[in-house]
């Protein structure tokens, strides 16, 4: 295991004082060619909510001897590019469907009364990395009208995800004309002058008031000038040409039932993120909460509805063509991201790609034990890392891994204890 | 000065957590008699290692001016209180003792509080939330249909709201939100341009594309058949609205019955529906309407709404089902209900004097602008944009944006709405402005506005606040009931059905449709029409609070009549119905949407409906169920029921003491299915007796099973044989049900749950109102009236 020294930032975290110290001394100018010639490292976080049937999903036997289970066979052809996990989870993390908000931040208990969320895995990333592409983290989603994601900022807010592919292909590839790009740094610099206006009312507000509403106008004034220096690096931005693509602009679907199609395109547009380092960043959350039905051959009744119903032959078949194919997907986006050559390497040697659900076992709510497998990204794989499934072992330390493995010196990150048990970097 | 602030909270952090173990040296004289008391009484489970609960009392601080420690407090007052602690088999202390330590520790509570209220005020700084916002953007700049609020991210709930003060966090998301929500709503107040062009379209039953093969009734095409199911949308495709706006919307059209070959009149209610359909999501309802009349003289459909320019005007036959689908039946050998169209007729957008009066975005026509201008310019825009006076020192440095602007070679016209952008993104306007202590007259204003409307105060409002009109009883209940008529009230209406009881879940999950097969979109639309306007006429005609569980009066339409099988209901529309003594219907608790929300599609669990009846109804929710118990899953195939299933969870004693308080609730609620329609026994995919009578015209799939059985014992040990008898049970806890629906109101109405102090005046004002049966509206002016609510 790699031994990093603690920087003073994360001595300062470890006694939970409350600095938030946005674009730190890591943020190196955003125009700084990656000296060294290795590529860069990035991260894709999907979480599909629904769980998984865990008998199809769990492999038999440890190590790198493992027999793939249903689901495995199907990314056979990736074996050698995967870790997948058993028995583990995230401490005291509860509440059934309301643990996926909890999927990359670990906060315990989410759903629970005067529940506060903590910043999730990629924006604890992206403060830290983000400034070092044009498009600092992508939040994606799948899924019919949804509430809920999985991206969250330190001080508990939700980030809206983007449910539109043909937005991000746009935000990507599409570069305005001369005079859009000149409107658009000078919306910037507005942007900015007004932020620099309304946190010196803020701070003269501040001035006036007792210790807890004190609290809430530095939240603000923190909030704006974080906004406001984000609105500086994108200024940056704007002059560089934007990269191009072969693919072309996709067009959004809008049938809430098209779950596959729609998975499909939203990891390639992850690929296309990765591939062209428009951020190095992404995460996708697949919301089948409420989704009526997945149009698939056989598949008759809602994707939720079918998960309660896995003690029913008829109806498990239905939820095992759903899963089966939503990990056929999944093992496409491998198999492209593993297509494109990067420096005698591939792009997924480069990208780790966390996949899973928050719930162990849909039908009874169960956050223990969660369906969990890493990809890519330069660590010796092709194994299966089993832990005790009455007493879990902690997930958040497979994120402090990645936060390494992303050159971010840390070893704590929620309730981490260290970095992952038995996953080692090449 | 902030680098000092985080120093100073550094060291505070770590006093804190050096601080005052309640054994430990510093603790104060007075918490004596709750030391002995926890010595004596609680440290025999919660102390060590495998102290219960985790809750290791010996370690467990005593530090009840933080926030978090004090609510932990709290509970322990109220769990020895109610006496749930020690528990029966653990030796019990003296009465005197116990006095004393509640008596001790409540005091040590209270002074805490009001310590931390005489600083800080009850509720923290406010910001608007995210439909505050836009409501606020809505009423004061004069744009009605202005949507901004799913540019914003969602705000987080605490008690059961999304509009709780120290849960509304901000982020640099907000503010780059903040950004461009403020570009969105100018850019719509100051529609440049002449209005968009008024147009008509004209279109004849013959040429619509899904109607015109229907039979000829004079000009007249009629539906009798629908191809896929009552939720087959018929486009209507030439009309094609080519800007926002309000349009008129005509159609002829009439509801008949079909007797093989000739058409009589109607012999059930015929609806139409009318909705929008975006190109990206769900359509949205514009207009239902009864179309019964006389097959010789069209009764046209006619209503103004807002459409968007991407948007497809399209009808809903609600009424007719898929009976007779196949084509190759002639008709003339058929009888069936049928809806004639005639001629559709849609124009505008309609001139909207308001949009375009440009009365909060005032632009200058002149070539340049000096700084007074700009300042007296933007001081107008704040004044109508804040809830509150406006202090002159905060103007000068959104003029200086307009200057800027100005320099860089901006025009007056353009260089002014940076000001006002500007300000959309201050703390004057997206905070509310409270002062610990009394709140003056615009922050009652305000509050009171939020409160019923959900949007800032309007000029009476300003006023009333303003000449101390909202200081007394009176004046309240003046103007509380001027806002009760106002349609915004329907705001706050709909917000607390969709929160509180949870409607905004009704779209979660369909009844399965081999299973329900009755459901249709008609159907929740009416439902969810019933639940506000229930809600609606509590509030204006200060119904007592009772009406949540029974009530002799309902209000519903010949849909949801069909559906609770009630007799003698014409029409779409919500009519008052006097209900028979045996009906099981009537409250809130048995409508349609809440018995939707409460189920899962495919079926019921006693669990889920008995945990909300005691959490939205009495206000006393259940524990969480202890990790790793799996639910209980129903079994569609019918061979056991869920109480056979819960009676052997019952069985295990850790269950048993919580499942004694959840399932009777949701025992008496089994007499209702998924979509709250009454049942005897229940339906399966698997086992029981085929159906012989068809629905819809369909034999339907599912099967009658097992009997339900809605009987029950509470855990007072009353039993009760069906919903009759549970809701004169639910009743005997009326003061209860009232004190969660005043304890619900405060914190709705003031942004904060209410704290251990403020209990006393909930009961002063229970008290005030038991003997007129605790009227709603009644309720809602006591609120006002409070303590609670007049201060920060």
């Amino acid at each position: 295991m790699k031994q990093r020294s603690l920087s003073r930032r994360a001595v300062l975290q470890a006694a939970g004082a409350a600095v938030s110290l946005p674009f730190l001394d890591a943020m190196v100018p955003a125009f700084a060619s990656e000296t060294a010639s290795a590529p860069p490292k990035r991260m894709l976080a999907i979480c599909t909510n629904m769980g998984m049937i865990p008998r199809y999903w769990f492999p038999k036997g440890e190590g790198r001897d493992y027999t793939p289970s249903d689901y495995l066979k199907i990314l056979e052809p990736y074996r050698d590019e995967f870790t997948v996990f058993s028995g583990v989870s995230h401490p005291h993390v509860d509440g059934g469907h309301h643990a996926e908000i909890s999927f990359l931040t670990a906060a315990p208990h989410p759903g629970s009364n005067g529940f506060r969320n903590s910043i999730s895995l990629d924006q604890y990333a992206a403060e830290r990395i983000g400034i070092r592409t044009r498009i600092p983290y992508l939040a994606l989603q799948v899924g019919p009208e949804s509430k809920v994601g999985i991206s969250w900022t330190a001080s508990g807010v939700m980030i809206p995800p983007t449910k539109s592919a043909a937005a991000t292909y746009k935000q990507m590839f599409v570069g305005g004309s001369a005079a859009e790009q000149a409107e658009q740094v000078h919306r910037l610099r507005l942007g900015q002058s007004i932020l620099d206006t309304v946190a010196a009312e803020a701070k003269s507000l501040g001035r006036t008031l007792g210790p807890a509403d004190r609290r809430k106008v530095d939240q603000y004034f923190e909030s704006v000038r974080e906004a406001e220096q984000r609105l500086e690096k994108a200024e940056a931005w704007v002059a560089k040409p934007k990269p191009s693509t072969d693919s072309p602009m996709p067009e959004d679907i809008n049938d809430p039932r098209e779950l596959i199609p729609k998975t499909s395109m939203m990891y390639e547009m992850a690929k296309l993120a990765l591939e062209s380092d428009s951020t190095r960043i992404i995460t996708i959350h697949i919301d089948e909460n409420h989704n009526p039905k997945v149009n698939l051959p056989g598949v008759n009744d809602g994707h939720h509805i079918l998960t309660h119903s896995i003690w029913d032959d008829e109806k498990s078949k239905e939820l095992k063509t759903i899963e089966s194919e939503q990990t056929r997907v999944f093992g496409d986006l491998l198999g492209s991201l593993r297509g494109v050559a990067e420096s005698g390497q591939s792009l997924l040697d480069n990208s780790m790609v966390l996949y899973g659900t928050n719930l162990g076992n849909g039908a009874s709510h169960d956050t223990k034990n969660m369906p969990i497998l890493l990809a890519g990204g330069g660590f010796r794989h092709g194994q299966h890392l089993a832990f005790d499934e009455d007493n879990n072992y902690p997930l958040p330390n497979l994120y402090v891994s990645m936060l390494q493995q992303l050159g971010i010196e840390t070893d704590k990150f929620a309730t981490a204890t260290g970095t992952f048990r038995g996953l080692e970097a090449l | 000065m902030k680098t000092i602030f985080r120093c100073c909270s550094l060291v505070i952090a770590i006093i804190v957590a050096l601080a005052v173990s309640l054994f430990g040296p510093v603790t104060a004289a007075s918490a004596e008699d709750v030391r002995t008391f926890i010595h004596e009484s609680c440290l025999d489970c919660h102390s060590g290692e495998s102290a219960e609960a985790a809750l290791d009392l010996e370690k467990f601080r005593f530090d009840v001016g933080d926030d978090v420690n004090r609510a932990l407090w709290v509970k322990i007052h109220d769990r020895v209180a109610k006496g749930e602690m020690p528990p029966d088999d653990a030796e019990q202390p003296t009465a005197e003792s116990k006095k004393k330590f509640l008596r001790q520790l409540a005091n040590q509570i209270l002074a805490a509080e009001r310590e931390q209220r005489k600083r800080d005020g009850r509720t923290v700084l406010r910001r608007l939330n995210r439909v505050e916002y836009e409501n606020t953007l809505r009423d004061r700049l004069g744009i009605p249909h202005l949507e901004v609020r799913d540019l914003l991210p969602p705000d987080q709930s605490a008690d059961g709201f999304d509009n709780q003060a120290a849960a509304l966090e901000l982020s640099f998301v907000h503010i780059a939100r903040y950004l461009k929500a403020a570009d969105v709503a100018i850019e719509q107040a100051l529609r440049q341009g002449p209005p968009a062009e008024l147009k008509t379209w004209t279109v004849q039953p013959a040429d619509l594309l899904q109607i015109k093969k229907g039979v000829e009734i004079g000009k007249a095409r009629a539906v009798l058949r629908q191809t896929n199911s009552a939720q087959t949308p018929y486009y209507i495709n030439r009309v094609k609205p080519h800007a926002d706006g309000v349009y008129r919307i005509r159609i002829e059209a009439f509801g008949f019955h079909w007797n093989r070959g000739v058409t009589e009149k109607s012999r059930e209610d015929q609806v139409l529906s009318v909705y929008a359909s975006p190109r990206k999501s769900v359509s949205r309802l514009l207009h239902s309407q009864s179309v019964d009349g006389d097959p010789n003289q069209y009764e046209p459909v006619e209503f103004e709404a807002f459409v968007r320019a991407d948007e497809k005007i399209i009808l809903y036959f609600s009424t007719l089902t898929t009976a007779n689908r196949p084509r190759k039946i002639p008709l003339d050998t058929v009888e069936a209900p049928g809806v004639a169209i005639g001629e559709v007729q849609v124009s505008g957008p309609l001139p909207e004097a308001k949009v375009h009066e440009r009365k909060g975005l005032p632009i200058p026509a002149s070539e340049s602008l000096t700084e007074n201008q700009i300042s007296e310019l933007l001081t107008q825009f704040m004044r109508r944009i804040c809830r509150h006076p406006i202090d002159p020192a905060v103007v000068p440095r959104h003029v200086k944006i307009v200057q800027q602007e100005l320099e860089n070679g901006a025009k007056p016209d353009i260089a002014i709405r940076s000001g006002y952008k500007s300000v959309l993104c201050s703390p004057s306007f997206l905070f509310f402005q409270e002062s610990p202590g009394k709140l003056n007259g615009d922050a009652l204003a305000a509050r009171l506005s939020y409160f019923l409307w959900k949007s800032p105060p309007d000029a009476e409002l300003v006023a009333a606040g303003r000449s101390g009109e909202l200081l007394s009883p009176d004046g309240i209940g003046r103007n509380i009931k001027r806002m009760s008529g106002d349609p915004k009230l329907r705001r706050m209406v709909e917000d607390i059905a969709a929160q509180w009881f949870d409607l905004s879940r009704i779209d979660f999950t369909q009844p399965d449709e081999r299973l329900y097969p009755e459901f249709d979109v008609y159907l929740k639309e009416s439902m969810i029409a019933e639940t506000h306007a229930t809600l609606l006429r509590m509030l204006r005609e200060n119904r007592p609070v009772r009406d949540l569980v029974d009530s002799d009066e309902l209000l519903i339409n010949s849909r949801l009549a069909r559906h609770y099988r009630i007799e003698g209901v014409s029409g779409s529309d919500l009519s008052l119905v006097k209900l028979d003594e045996s009906s099981p219907r009537g409250g809130l608790l048995t409508q349609g949407a809440i018995l939707t929300v409460t189920a899962n599609g495919t079926n019921t669990s006693p669990v889920t409906r008995g945990a909300w009846v005691l959490d939205r109804i009495l206000g006393t929710p259940p524990p969480k169920p202890p990790p790793n118990i799996p639910a209980i899953e129903p079994d569609i195939k019918g061979a056991t029921t869920m109480r056979e299933q819960l009676a052997q969870h019952r069985n295990n004693a850790a269950c048993r003491s919580c499942h004694a308080l959840i399932d009777p609730p949701g025992f008496a609620l089994e007499s209702f299915d998924v979509m709250g329609g009454w049942r005897e026994r229940y339906r399966s995919l698997g086992k029981g007796t085929p159906v012989e009578s068809l629905i819809n015209g369909h034999k339907p799939q599912f099967r009658i099973a097992m009997k339900v059985d809605s009987s029950g014992v509470t855990s007072e040990g009353e039993s009760f044989r069906d919903i009759h008898e549970f809701k004169t049970l639910l009743l005997q806890n009326e003061r209860q049900i009232v004190r969660n629906v005043v304890e619900r109101l405060i914190a709705y109405a003031t942004g904060t749950a209410v704290g251990f102090g403020d209990r006393a005046e909930v009961e002063l004002i229970l008290d005030k109102h038991e003997a007129t049966g605790f009227r709603l509206r009644d309720l809602v002016i006591s609120v006002v009236s409070s303590n609670t609510f007049q201060n920060k």
